[in-house]
């Protein structure tokens, strides 16, 4: 059962492990840096490699990690089903579709500090959003099981869009998409923080502030609204907070799979169900998670930079069948 | 006098355009068990979710406590209705005392942790139900009849007034069924609970309930009451035009006598 002090001491954990990753993982990275120099002289490449090339990518790592496992978690609770993730509701394939179109069409252009292929993007994924919306209410009800059948097919639907411009598309556009698709953290300011972090900051406070009904939801929806939950208000909050956080990281990072379903189960596993703690822990860890990541990532094969997204279901996949092995319970799904 | 918690007056429902209920008129008193007979796609689970308030875009009038059910605040309404659904499945790995908690929803102000209050009403409601050392276990590696048990637990947690129950004891092994009914009119006994229960088993319901309506093709079709001698008897006549099947009852003039059948 989930107590004060449980709470507490757990998400310090999870903070502490966050903290000390973002600083930690500047320093690691194929070309060693000169403390001395980075720290005292601003002129210097140590400085630009420091902090204008590493930190910046830590810092978004955290957050991309962060906003997909919580997101994760919330789509799992509002579907109850464990299979769901951005991934499996469509999200991420309409955010490809967008990117992918975009470039097809060579609208990559720069205005202002917006470039366009990320809002491309993240239209891409908010049309697949409403979509998926739209389809599953139905008979003034919102059925999740629609929500996540719809999302299956549109993921289709749009993984074969992204087929049909590769095939009408030249060597270098086809290799950009590909690339595009297979996500990564490569970024080299502090402007897309800028940019993703208010989408994430109301993701966060809707997702959290909405936990505890998402307990009295795994119970099912009649048991929900027989305690007093407005079911239906509560998963589309939730839907489009997830959706919104979701749609606005892949457009910068593409999309990085796995960690928006690995991160919440484990956790579930190893700290309980109780989605009170099971939210703030899941965007901390799933922050420390990508971090680790790509410090890997970016080390393993120097100097070439493998997309993070790989490293992700390589490391995690197996880690996670462990814990699911040695578990004495089956009934956690 | 008598306060009548619950009234309807020509509430009907439809899925799809077909009618699933169709002018229902029904008064529950304060205190009554009432039980919901019928055969199956009779409307009995509709309108036992109208008046938890879990469905909405019915017509006509359904009053609770003098007040219109969809007027009524949804956490208002549930810290004095608790609903008991058939079967329940629970996503994620779950304890039993966590789920007993859930029933404490709608008493939890702003406040974000549990109180001891709440422990203390889980506490009772597990020892009610004689679950208290299934506490610590997973809900989802319980039997059926457990699990049953633990989702009445976590309404009683909900100190409610009116306990609606969807087919309690389908499913459940005798030794359960027996264990439910058991609990439940300790229920009405010390805490004088109002029940409203949709039951297939005749023999439960003649036992168990003040009042039974039966319920055909979404319509009222019979009501009958328990007499004050003699308890509740269910005509063969009133059974075979609900269920058209002939029961025998035995010239029934006793209750918990197991009906038997013949065409």
């Amino acid at each position: 059962m989930l107590t004060g002090k449980r709470f507490v001491l757990l998400l310090s954990l999870g903070l502490l492990a966050c903290a000390a990753s973002i600083i930690v993982a500047p320093f690691i990275g194929p070309s060693s840096i000169d403390l001395e120099k980075a720290f005292s002289d601003h002129s210097t490449l140590d400085f630009d490699i420091l902090f204008r090339a590493r930190l910046p990518r830590v810092l978004f790592a955290a957050l991309v990690g962060g906003a997909l496992a919580i997101s994760g978690a919330v789509l799992q609770a509002i579907l109850r089903n464990p299979l769901a993730s951005p991934f499996t509701l469509g999200i991420s394939g309409g955010g490809s579709l967008g990117a992918v179109l975009a470039i097809r069409l060579g609208w990559e252009h720069t205005y202002g500090g917006f470039s366009t292929l990320p809002i491309a993007s993240f239209l891409g994924s908010s049309m697949i959003m409403v979509i998926v919306y739209r389809l599953s209410r139905s008979r003034h009800q919102l059925s999740p099981l629609t929500l996540l059948l719809s999302g299956v097919v549109l993921n289709f639907i749009c993984g074969s869009l992204i087929l049909l411009i590769h095939y009408f598309s030249d060597l270098t556009q086809s290799f950009m998409m590909l690339r595009w698709t297979m996500g990564g953290l490569d970024v080299f300011d502090y402007q897309v923080l800028l940019n993703i972090s208010p989408f994430i900051l109301v993701g966060l406070i809707v997702l959290t502030t909405l936990s505890r009904y998402l307990n009295a939801l795994s119970a099912g929806e009649d048991l929900a609204a027989s305690r007093g939950v407005n079911v239906k208000r509560i998963i589309s909050l939730q839907f489009f907070g997830a959706s919104l956080m979701t749609g606005s990281v892949i457009a910068f990072c593409g999309p990085i799979g796995f960690v928006g379903l690995i991160v919440p189960h484990t956790l579930r596993l190893l700290t309980g169900p109780d989605h009170r703690l099971l939210l703030p822990l899941s965007f901390l860890t799933g922050g420390t998670f990508l971090i680790f990541c790509d410090a890997i990532a970016r080390t393993i094969l120097a100097p070439l930079d493998i997309p993070v997204g790989i490293i992700t279901s390589i490391l995690g996949g197996p880690f996670f069948l462990w814990i699911l092995l040695r578990r004495r319970t089956t009934s956690f799904l | 006098m008598k306060e009548v918690f619950y009234s309807t007056h020509h509430l009907g429902y439809s899925y799809e355009e077909s009618p699933v209920l169709q002018d229902i008129g029904i008064e529950i008193a304060r205190g009554e068990i009432v039980g919901i007979i019928g055969p199956n796609g009779a409307g009995k689970s509709t309108l036992l979710k109208i008046l938890g308030g879990l469905l909405d875009h019915w017509t006509g009038d359904a009053l609770f406590r003098n007040q219109p059910i969809q007027q009524w605040d949804r956490r208002k309404l549930a810290q004095q209705i608790a609903y008991v659904p058939q079967n329940t499945h629970i996503a994620f790995p779950y304890s039993v005392q966590e789920v007993v908690l859930m029933g404490r929803l709608p008493h939890q102000g702003a406040s974000f942790f549990e109180s001891s209050e709440d422990l203390d009403q889980v506490d009772q409601a597990l020892r009610m139900t004689d679950c208290l050392e299934l506490s610590e276990r997973y809900f989802n590696e319980l039997s059926g009849g457990e699990r049953q048990l633990v989702v009445l637990a976590s309404a009683l947690a909900q100190e409610p007034e009116t306990l609606l129950l969807d087919e309690p004891t389908v499913f459940l092994d005798l030794k359960h069924q027996l264990l439910i009914c058991r609990i439940l009119k300790t229920l009405h006994e010390t805490r004088r609970l109002t029940m409203v229960l949709v039951t297939h088993d005749l023999n439960l319901a003649q036992s168990f309930c003040d009042r039974i309506f039966f319920l055909k093709h979404g319509r009222v079709i019979a009501e009958c009451c328990k007499r004050d001698e003699g308890g509740l008897i269910l005509e063969p006549d009133v059974i075979e035009e609900v269920f058209e099947v002939r029961a025998d009852t035995n010239g029934l003039q006793e209750p918990k006598i197991i009906l038997s059948f013949g065409r």
